[in-house]
């Protein structure tokens, strides 16, 4: 597993003067899975972040990208000033080492649902089409790990499933692997094949049914947000035959709590 | 071809009735050529300068120019161009203030505030310091700049110090423009965005001593924000924009040499420069307001 990981993580420290934001923080990410890192404000999930992305160099530990590894980043979000003249074509080209040919950038944005953006001003663009353009943005140099922060920061609640599902559509058409930092748990623990609950230390992590009823989860987001957040699960995955319950395709997902059918 | 060459054509013109009779004179052209070198680097530059919210950083360079005179003078430098220290000083200024800006956390405008007020007080206690030793009349030219003292070596360093600038710029532009957006994204493509942030403050400071001769010390750094402010308030288009501001920031220059020799008033052309980029400025906002107007 760690030999095959995009990026992997080992031991990792960060201090800032006598603050440890990370304490100990060891992950594998692999190929063409979705990590999420969940976990209270303060809890070092944007350094986390920045550490994965190479910004952030660690006090202690090791952090392995494989070889040659290119990364698709998508901030939470870009400051461009409203009076700037800036189009989506010209603004998704900026930092290109290549001159984009116009069809790449319009099967890009398509593959976002945004290829009506192409020439419209990016300050005129609502929270959502922003995210999707800066998704975009992110998937033109057909990257092999994608790492987004907060994807769905400031967009409205369908746009936020809208783009999970975008990023799950991502992962199945590209396989690469994607790694982000959530604060909504509801939405993302059913766009996600592995949960890390972060708290300066890795708290517990695994499969999104098994994170949720972790005891330190429940302890850290209350057993309230616990019960109410009832894991989402697609119906497709299993079935039922008789009272058995039956996964579909590899893996697939087990009846979780929120299962209203059958 | 030298500087000599392409005097003399221009006189030829003006002698001829092609262009304004002031042209006759070589000072002028000497300063139209300058003017003319100027405009476009500053107004191009400029675009760089307000996105990147450094329009304040960019007047405290060419306050610090004066402190630079005032050194010059003091080590012996010929008053007409301290090319040494101004060089040294403003690019020490402009480093010192990225680098503290990048450790103790203050925000910029903080910081150069205490920069640019410390800069001052040296600069204007060495001035008068000085008054005592050198005609302090000389100083204004330095101050608000004059066409009469631009020479051939003034016209060579402004032209090298153009080439380069631009040289360096163009390139990199679209990359500078993706981290003043968000400096994580374009470290994460590849962007050394620290590096650059000291190579175009570098820049500014450079661009900014090579002009001080026209423009003057007090007023150098607002032909990189004003031209630009004005396209700015105007354009539609990233390539408007830019553009823009290089035709802005090349009419204030040339506006202000020319005009007040043509219309024989006492003005510095610094001062006129600036009054005549205000100008488009005003013009540019007002441009705005009616087609607001005109589209609610």
């Amino acid at each position: 597993m760690a030999a095959e990981a995009l990026l992997s993580l080992a031991d990792v420290h960060v201090s800032f003067g006598r603050q440890h934001v990370l304490r100990g923080v060891s992950l594998d990410i692999p190929e063409g899975g979705i990590f999420t890192i969940v976990g209270p404000n303060g809890g070092g999930k944007s350094t986390l972040l920045r550490v994965a992305l190479g910004l952030q160099s660690p006090s202690h530990g090791k952090v392995t990208r494989r070889g040659k590894l290119t990364i698709g980043y998508v901030p939470q979000r870009v400051t461009i000033e409203r009076t700037l003249p800036l189009t989506v074509r010209r603004f998704l080209t900026l930092a290109l080492n290549w001159r984009e040919s116009a069809s790449h950038l319009q099967y890009t944005l398509s593959r976002v649902r945004a290829e009506y953006l192409l020439d419209a001003q990016v300050h005129d663009l609502s929270g959502g089409e922003m995210q999707r353009v800066l998704l975009a943005r992110a998937l033109l140099r057909r990257p092999q790990l994608l790492v987004l922060d907060e994807p769905v920061a400031g967009v409205d609640v369908t746009g936020q499933a809208e783009i999970y599902d975008l990023i799950g559509k991502v992962r199945d058409e590209t396989g690469c692997g994607v790694l982000m930092v959530s604060h909504d748990l509801h939405l993302v623990m059913a766009a996600t094949d592995q949960v890390v609950c972060l708290n300066g230390h890795v708290c517990c992590a695994g499969t999104p049914q098994a994170v949720s009823r972790h005891p330190e989860y429940l302890s850290l987001f209350g057993t309230r947000v616990g019960a109410s957040l009832a894991v989402y699960e697609h119906h497709h995955d299993h079935r039922h035959v008789g009272s058995e319950i039956k996964p579909l395709g590899d893996g697939g997902c087990t009846h979780g709590p929120g299962c209203s059918h059958g | 071809m030298s500087f000599e060459t392409l005097r003399a054509l221009l006189q030829g013109w003006a002698g001829a009735g092609y262009l304004p009779g002031s042209l006759t004179y070589g000072f002028l052209v000497n300063a139209l050529l300058a003017g003319l070198v100027i405009g476009p680097v500053l107004g191009g530059l400029g675009t760089l300068v307000v996105t990147k919210r450094l329009a304040f950083f960019s007047e405290a360079v060419g306050h610090a120019a004066l402190t630079g005179v005032a050194i010059g003078i003091l080590v012996g430098e010929p008053y007409t161009g301290p090319y040494g220290s101004l060089f040294a000083y403003c690019l020490l200024f402009a480093l010192l203030v990225n680098f503290m800006r990048n450790r103790t956390g203050l925000t910029s405008d903080t910081l150069i505030g205490v920069f640019l007020s410390v800069s001052l007080a040296l600069g204007a206690s060495l001035l008068l310091i000085l008054a005592t030793r050198v005609n302090i009349h000389i100083l204004e030219n330095v101050l608000f700049g004059s066409v009469l003292t631009v020479d051939d070596r003034d016209l060579t360093i402004l032209l090298v110090v153009a080439l380069g600038v631009t040289a360096l710029t163009l390139p990199l532009f679209n990359r500078l423009l993706l981290a003043s957006f968000n400096p994580a994204l374009a470290t994460v493509r590849g962007v050394p965005v620290k590096a650059m942030d000291y190579l175009f403050i570098l820049l500014v400071a450079v661009v900014t001593v090579a002009s001080v001769k026209i423009i003057g010390a007090i007023l150098v750094g607002a032909l990189l924000v004003i031209p630009a402010a004005a396209a700015r308030v105007v354009s539609t288009s990233l390539r408007g924009f830019f553009f823009l501001s290089i035709a802005f920031a090349t009419l204030s220059a040339i506006a202000g040499i020319l005009l007040p020799v043509e219309l024989t008033l006492p003005v510095p052309s610094g001062g006129a420069i600036i009054l005549a980029s205000g100008l488009l400025f005003l013009g540019a906002t007002l441009s705005r307001l009616a087609l607001r107007r005109t589209n609610a």
